[in-house]
């Protein structure tokens, strides 16, 4: 059975790590779909029970990479989109207002139903995406993108440390909640990857861009070795016995 | 030989004013008693009518104050139901200028009521904001924590505001009997439970009414000389009466003592002004046309008739007076809420978005990133 995955520009450290472990033995590719940006509007679509995307960027990618402008029923479709939240922990709102639960004095105190609204608002194109896929019958999983990092400089580096902390463990519950509800499978990051506050820790930090531009969010190759070898095991599993979930 | 009347304007008579012209081209209904300009600082409150009124206020460009700002993050259309971009604060309906001066009150640290939190099932209520939480809060400290953000907030607008738009909308609402705190809804409607042994109903009368207007008034002058306020009638029926009475008098009382109380303070205070939303909605030569089938619900169109009288006056003051053109008062014109991070979604920063694209392209080189050429 093919098995693509696409998503955000995660899927770059992803690639890396499969060319230095290879494929073995699965038929799959890995390409994106659009930066993290196309998250933010309503990407995907369905139309006459196939799945296609209604953003221009993601439709064009699409057709670049698989030859079709719907997901192919046929083939198996991983998605790793969805836990990019350095989005939503770096946003300013969070420099004057933290979430109420662990809010500093003169923070302005943010209630816990109001974050949660805040996080779907952040996740729920992907969730479309994803509801979309399993309503058209599609055989889909979700792979995880990496714990977000730490803010290094701008703005966000004025946000405290825990309160991007909270927020990234705060949504990554939500989603895979909304995961379990639609029985999606979900490759978590690699253990052994966060460090003591729940970041992703900085040996597995890109540092630059293959162009020289200091990379402050993306995960390296090792990090995508490591997560491709819990893919694939995901993918053996999937082939003895379905779809099976890998935590 | 000439009277008072010789002379007046055909607005002053009901055949010329009224009965012989469509109800749509009523002249000079609302003759505005001083200039808002868009530099003004505005804040609104009021019960469910005045939502439109603060909307239109930011829509078109005006000077309109937020102290409690939307979260950029959240999405604009989840935001009226957490409480965000209806008023100036995030205090919810206030139907009553008891609970208006009580607010104020309480942020200013003068009124202490002593119940503070409702707890229903596990979950938590503001009994002054019940609404404005959905599923309420996780807990009491998070309710009262935000509360005291919340007052926190609201004490400044009486110091930043030039001008205070308030819609009346009842004269019915629910004290609790231990120390006379006005509650915005009956307790066991939105949240709450209700008592009989420490809630009570209370009909506003047209003395109460004014000395809390006045009071409100004095309050706000006191922070700011020079505040100027804009009162008006909702023309909303009562939902549900509990005065006893049937609900179309218990309605016609309610906005009738409303509308005496706006009446007097007009007369007395310079610095008051009174726009007619009350009769250019629900006064009997509109035929009910602006209401909904269910003759209480305003219609979009009746909204957008009462806010076109009321901009059209205040546009045409600005031409008289040869204010700076502004931008077009049209609904789509871009909001100008005072304040951020509210408005629309917060703009993401466009270093991640390049970094982002350069991953892309790095491993992946014949993918589209969305790039512009530019980029």
């Amino acid at each position: 059975m093919k098995t693509w995955i696409f998503g955000n520009s995660h899927m770059g450290a992803l690639n890396k790590g499969l060319r230095r472990i290879g494929a073995q033995g699965h038929d799959l590719t890995l390409f994106p779909l659009g930066p993290g940006t196309v998250e933010m509007v309503p990407f995907s679509r369905l139309e006459a029970g196939r799945v296609g995307f209604a953003d221009e960027t993601c439709a064009r990618n699409l057709r670049r990479f698989t030859g079709r402008d719907h997901l192919d029923p046929e083939a198996r479709w991983g998605v790793c989109m969805g836990t990019h939240n350095a989005r939503l922990c770096r946003d300013p709102f969070w420099i004057d207002a933290e979430p109420a639960a662990i809010c500093a004095p003169g923070k302005r105190p943010v209630p816990e139903t109001t974050v949660d609204a805040i996080i779907e608002t952040d996740q729920r194109h992907v969730r479309d995406l994803l509801a979309r896929m399993k309503q058209a019958g599609l055989a889909v999983f979700v792979v995880s993108c990496p714990p977000v990092r730490p803010a290094s400089g701008g703005r966000a580096a004025e946000i405290r440390a825990e309160v991007a902390a909270w927020l990234e463990a705060r949504a990554r519950a939500a989603f895979t909640g909304f995961l379990a509800a639609q029985k999606i499978a979900f490759v978590a990051p690699p253990e052994g990857t966060r460090d003591a506050a729940g970041f992703l820790s900085p040996q597995f930090h890109a540092t630059l861009t293959d162009q020289g531009t200091r990379d402050p969010h993306h995960a390296n190759p090792e990090y995508g070795e490591m997560m491709m070898r819990k893919v694939l095991a995901h993918l053996d599993a999937a082939a003895s016995d379905g779809e099976g979930a890998v935590a | 030989m000439t009277n008072p009347y010789s002379g007046l304007p055909p607005s002053a008579f009901w055949r010329s004013g009224v009965s012989d012209v469509s109800a749509l081209e009523f002249a000079d209904i609302y003759r505005p008693r001083f200039e808002v300009g868009r530099d003004m600082a505005i804040a609104a409150a009021g019960s469910c009518f005045a939502q439109h009124i603060g909307r239109q206020f930011k829509e078109r460009g005006y000077r309109f104050l937020d102290v409690e700002p939307a979260p950029g993050p959240l999405a604009p259309e989840k935001r009226p139901a957490y409480g965000f971009d209806m008023f100036s604060g995030r205090y919810g309906n206030v139907y009553s200028v008891r609970q208006l001066v009580q607010m104020f009150d309480r942020a200013a640290g003068r009124f202490q009521p002593e119940e503070t939190v409702w707890e229903t099932d596990g979950r938590f209520y503001d009994p002054f904001r019940p609404g404005i939480q959905p599923g309420g809060f996780a807990s009491r400290a998070e309710a009262e924590a935000d509360t005291a953000w919340h007052l926190a907030q609201v004490d400044r607008l009486l110091d930043e505001a030039e001008l205070f738009v308030f819609t009346f909308g009842l004269t019915e609402g629910w004290v609790n009997l231990s120390d006379g705190a006005a509650l915005p809804t009956c307790p066991g409607t939105v949240a709450g439970r209700f008592d009989p042994e420490k809630y009570a109903f209370h009909n506003y009368t047209f003395s109460e009414v004014m000395a809390d207007a006045e009071r409100f008034i004095a309050m706000a002058r006191a922070r700011n000389p020079d505040m100027r306020f804009l009162f008006t009638v909702s023309p909303v029926p009562l939902t549900a009466t509990a005065s006893g009475d049937h609900v179309l008098p218990a309605t016609v009382y309610s906005k009738s003592v409303l509308r005496a109380v706006c009446g007097e303070l007009t007369q007395k205070y310079d610095h008051v002004d009174y726009f007619p939303s009350f009769e250019l909605v629900a006064s009997h030569p509109m035929r009910a046309m602006y209401f909904q089938p269910n003759l209480r619900s305003v219609s979009p169109v009746g909204v957008g008739r009462v806010m076109n009288v009321f901009f059209g006056a205040h546009d045409r003051a600005d031409a008289t007076e040869g204010a700076t053109a502004q931008a077009a008062p049209t609904a789509q014109a871009p909001q100008a809420a005072q304040q951020t991070p509210s408005g629309p979604a917060a703009p993401r920063p466009a270093e991640d978005d390049l970094i982002c694209e350069e991953a892309i392209l790095a491993e992946f080189g014949n993918a589209d990133t969305g790039a512009r050429p530019d980029r």
